[in-house]
């Protein structure tokens, strides 16, 4: 009974705050203060498009601004924006904005009485090398980056992909704790999180699995991407829906002031682009396709045949006004092929994606207003080449608005979203304990989250997010993050991250099997317990003016992951169960970036726990409660990245190695005679392969290096020809993929694969 | 510098140096998998012995390396068994003869590889047993108590399957009297305790069997075929759940024989 009592009370709760969020959101401008306000978008001169992390300082006209710090600055955002409060009106500052490979923004500002002002700043590039003098301009930095790692589009290209650009995917491989089960399938596995565990969003706009089937790439080329924020834990209240991690993709808009294209071949893919201005400085449109090749020629360069095929095409329209920017974004990605060679199962899976990303910062307004509309679509099957014989699917339809405030001097950031889900899942004999379904799902998800500084070498960032389904109660998720600058600059923090999430849907699939990637997409039924996670992490970074080290320790408690049973023979049909999983571990990650040489270290280390009550897995167990390392505990891996300018050429290498995952070996090869009706004098028996205890061996070490060697040639007549010659797994390492049980054979992963690839441009 | 350059070239040879190979198969868990129902009073029995590493290739199964021996643990007599093999399916099967076997005897069953890993197996064999049923010479509808004497742990099934057709009838009248399975077990604390069990010849239930008389029947007498088995038995057989280890062997013995119940049939006396 007081059981009940606390949850009615804590779901009445959950509606007021639902209430108090959605009814401020309207109600807000009539009880914020007014004051003068500056807003700046910065763009660069260059292609006319906002620069993201530029520092916007203010200091007094008669400020030592060498040696002293400013009295206010802002961070640009991923619209080039950001905003300073707390000016003095009839008072004149000086306005600095500076950022990396650019020259010195500075002129003297004085606001009027409740003036909003937005200003649009040009930076203009800065001719030559970048010298040390322009990096140590880029001091302030957004703080408190724990569990986040900020990935530009140089970070991708310094990958070697087999392709003139450099892709998310690899790069985000040779980041420690993201796991994958090998060169394909296109599945990330995040701190212990599994693929349905985290979150992709582009642009707000949520892209299910934008990874292909080839795990050396994804929709998101470094071309296209202004920056990644990959939240491998401790994400803040606006996230909401994912359990693990958040992979949050921002891409770029198209060239607001000359046009540019390019096509591009290589052996895996080939592609086209195009970009620029339709409306000179106010609107632009981009778009990129690629179509995968490898099919085609892997026979003649590998000797084998690689039978998987990708394509996607992105388009992207952008609009600057003076007080607004948008970005239409439209994205369709496409997968299929054997994930195991030689089996003849084929997975496919289709990601369609829609929608609309805008910021206002009219002076109307005391605060932007952040608002998206989007629709996102996947599908995904697997089946003989002539038969799909399951599918499952997802439609949504979704608003989602940001909004910040100040109430007694703080901060607020909140919002909320409504989406309207359709899941529908066509089933044939391999999912046992499930039936073919089709649901629909309105969900309302609300967050708020503030800041509070009670010194200057401390911040503190709680938030609160909750969502409710049409047929799930509210989830309680309070979210936590704080940032210790003990010098109060940017070049020593401590910081911790942590909380509670919660995700309405489960991903239900084989993770026994590796050859197969289909994938179930269930939402959670309200006589079920949602699936959760309780996050907590903590890190130190350094910052040197050319070096960057920071050391994370982390934890995540998962509750109600989807399990499949243990069944002792190996058959197709499965039936699921519930666990709960504990990850902990730490990464330590250095960074040393001067001139022309580049290089990374990342080891990590990490252990993943399942347990599960042993009734509901199955055979095997003889614990009453078992625990057990599922396919995606890696023990170690270490990635070492190096990257060398020189003579007009990149040198870029790769190095990774990781100790074995976990795989379940074959009990035995029996021929079971113990039917009534069967007789060992002239019965054969009924064949049947039997597993050995789940995940009780585990792969052998895997290690790769890859190279590329790059050049730009160019033409005085507006062309230019960018070629890549690389090598994928230099040393032709046999990396195991995985044992089929079906054929009996062993699966490796890409060997020795010689790359030449062209670019040829026209600006 | 040099020398971390050594450590880089050295690591690197190590690494490269580490095992790449992949046993699919777990070598530290099972051996062979047995199936054999020896059958006392039968003078040919069989155990097929599979090796459960090898795989379902005729290549990998030509030979099973098992030399698979039966031991009487009463007298301490080893028999080495001989082996057949029989080929279907694209494999061969290899099976091993065993001749008479005593009842109430304990056996070892050892099947060792060349390696000297072995596997052992023990049964005691059913004993002979002796039945008496009362009340005797009844009409068919009566409850008769059958105890089974000379029992050593273990049960015993029988089915109850009558074997009359009606004439006007035919099958249809058959199928309600067919198929009634009842087990009888042992007592757990005191094995060799007889075993009793009460039933009708004929079940007359109203919902499902059509009334008849005992002289309707055209038989006298009444055969039920009653199966001994040793200890664990049946239970493995009739066991639908699978244990990885317990389901990849079915080894025991059983002891068959017919009850026969004479029955009077000049009653007509419809009650029961």
């Amino acid at each position: 009974m007081k059981r009940w009592d606390i949850k009615s009370l804590k779901g009445k709760l959950i509606k007021v705050y639902i209430f108090a969020i959605i009814f401020g959101f309207f109600s807000v401008n009539s009880l914020a203060q007014q004051n003068q306000v500056l807003r700046l978008v910065v763009i660069s001169e260059e292609d006319g498009t906002p620069l993201p992390g530029t520092n916007a300082l203010i200091y007094n006209i008669d400020q030592n601004q060498e040696e002293t710090d400013p009295l206010f600055y802002c961070v640009t955002d991923k619209d080039g924006f950001c905003e300073i409060r707390g000016l003095e009106s009839q008072k004149e500052y000086i306005l600095k904005v500076t950022f990396v490979g650019f020259k010195i923004f500075s002129e003297t500002i004085k606001l009027e009485e409740e003036e909003r002002r937005i200003s649009r700043i040009v930076l203009k590039p800065e001719i030559g090398e970048i010298n040390e003098v322009t990096v140590e301009r880029q001091r302030y930095i957004t703080t408190g980056e724990v569990a986040i790692r900020r990935i530009s589009s140089d970070d991708v290209r310094r990958i070697p992909t087999p392709g003139v650009d450099g892709d998310l995917a690899s790069y985000l491989q040779t980041v420690p704790g993201v796991i994958s089960n090998g060169d394909r399938g296109g599945d990330l596995f995040i701190r212990g999180g599994t693929p349905d565990q985290n979150q992709t969003l582009v642009d707000n706009l949520q892209i299910i699995k934008p990874f292909h089937i080839s795990n050396l790439f994804s929709a998101f080329p470094d071309e296209i991407i202004q920056s990644v924020d990959l939240y491998a834990g401790g994400f803040g209240a606006e996230y909401s829906g994912a359990t693990s991690a958040v992979i949050d993709v921002n891409l770029r808009p198209g060239n607001m002031r000359e046009y540019k294209a390019n096509i591009s071949a290589s052996p895996y893919l080939g592609s086209f682009f195009f970009e620029g201005p339709i409306k000179k400085d106010k609107q632009s449109l981009l778009i990129l396709g690629r179509q995968s090749t490898i099919d085609r020629f892997s026979k003649s360069i590998i000797g084998e045949d690689i039978n998987i095929e990708f394509s996607d095409i992105l388009a992207r329209y952008s609009i600057q006004g003076d007080n607004i920017t948008c970005n239409v974004t439209g994205i369709r990605t496409y997968d299929t092929g054997e994930i195991a060679p030689n089996r003849g199962i084929n997975s496919t899976w289709k990601n369609t994606v829609l929608g609309t990303r805008c910021l206002g910062f009219d002076g109307l307004y005391n605060f932007p207003v952040e608002f998206t509309i989007g629709y996102t679509n996947y599908e995904n099957k697997e089946g003989t080449k002539s038969a799909n014989q399951r599918l499952s699917s997802v439609n949504k339809l979704y608003f989602n608005t940001d909004r910040k405030d100040e109430i007694l001097g703080l901060k607020f950031n909140y919002g909320f979203g409504i989406s309207f889900n359709n899941y529908k899942t066509i089933l044939s004999e391999r999912f046992t304990s499930i039936d073919s379904f089709e649901r629909h799902i309105t969900v309302v998800k609300v967050y708020t989250a503030t800041e509070w500084e009670p010194t200057k070498k401390l911040k503190i960032q709680p938030g609160f997010a909750t969502q409710i389904g049409s047929s799930n109660a509210g989830s309680f998720e309070p979210r936590l993050r704080i940032s210790f600058r003990p010098d109060e600059t940017n070049k020593k923090e401590i910081s911790f991250a942590g909380g509670r999430y919660t995700q309405l849907l489960s991903g239900i699939n084989d993770e026994r099997d590796i050859g197969t990637v289909f994938t179930i997409l269930k939402p959670v039924k309200i006589e079920e317990t949602l699936p959760s996670a309780i996050h907590g992490i903590i890190g130190y970074q350094q910052r040197g003016d050319f070096f960057k080290f920071n050391i994370e320790g982390y934890v995540k408690k998962h509750k109600n992951i989807s399990v499949s049973k243990w069944t002792p023979e190996a058959k197709t049909a499965i039936e699921t169960a519930l666990a709960d999983g504990l990850t902990f571990g730490f990464d330590i990650n250095t960074r040393f970036n001067k001139g022309a040489l580049f290089t990374s270290i990342s080891y990590g280390w990490s252990k993943v726990n399942y347990e599960a009550t042993s009734g509901d897995l199955g055979a095997w167990i003889q614990e009453s409660i078992f625990s057990y390392s599922p396919v995606h505990d890696q023990r170690h891996k270490l990635n070492i990245i190096a990257s060398y300018d020189f003579l007009g050429i990149s040198l870029n290498t790769s190095w990774e190695f990781g100790t074995g995952k976990p795989y379940t070996q074959i009990f035995g090869f029996d021929e079971n005679v113990s039917g009534p009706a069967e007789n060992p004098i002239n019965d054969p028996g009924k064949t049947r392969i039997l597993y050995s205890r789940p995940y009780g061996e585990r792969l052998p070490y895997y290690h790769r290096l890859d190279v590329s060697l790059g050049r730009v040639f160019s033409t005085p007549n507006f062309w230019s020809l960018e070629t890549e010659v690389g090598v994928i797994n230099v040393y032709d390492r046999n990396n195991v993929f995985n044992f089929d049980l079906t054929t009996l054979q062993r699966v490796d992963q890409t060997p020795l694969l010689p790359y030449l690839s062209f670019k040829l441009q026209v600006n | 510098m040099k020398k971390l350059l050594i450590i880089l070239i050295l690591s690197f040879g190590y690494i490269g140096s580490c095992d790449n190979t992949v046993n699919p198969v777990d070598e530290d868990t099972g051996l062979y998998s047995v199936y054999g129902v020896l059958e006392l009073g039968k003078s040919r029995n069989v155990i097929r012995i599979r090796d459960l590493k090898a795989p379902f290739t005729l290549e990998d199964t030509e030979k099973i390396d098992a030399e698979v021996t039966l031991e009487n643990l009463e007298i301490n007599v080893v028999e080495t068994l001989t082996r057949e093999r029989f080929r279907q399916n694209g494999v061969y099967h290899h099976n091993f003869i065993v001749q008479n076997i005593l009842p109430d005897t304990g056996y070892e069953l050892k099947i060792v590889r060349s390696d000297g890993r072995s596997r052992k197996l023990r049964i005691r064999t059913p004993s002979i047993t002796t039945k008496s049923i009362s009340p005797a010479n009844r009409d068919c509808k009566t409850q008769l108590e059958v105890e089974f004497g000379n029992i050593n742990g273990g049960l015993i099934e029988y089915v109850l399957k009558p074997d009359i057709i009606d004439p006007m009838r035919g099958d249809f009248f058959r199928i309600f009297y067919s198929f009634v399975r009842a087990v009888v077990d042992s007592d757990v604390n005191n094995p060799r305790s007889p075993l009793t069990t009460t039933f009708k010849p004929i079940e007359y239930s109203p919902d499902l069997n059509p009334e008849i008389e005992c002289n309707e029947l055209g038989i006298d007498k009444l055969y039920i075929t009653y199966v001994y088995y040793s200890e664990g038995l049946q239970e493995k057989l009739n066991n639908p759940d699978f244990d990885p280890l317990e389901s990849i062997e079915l080894f025991g013995a059983v002891y068959v024989d017919t009850l026969v119940i004479p029955f009077d049939t000049s009653s007509s006396d419809k009650g029961g």
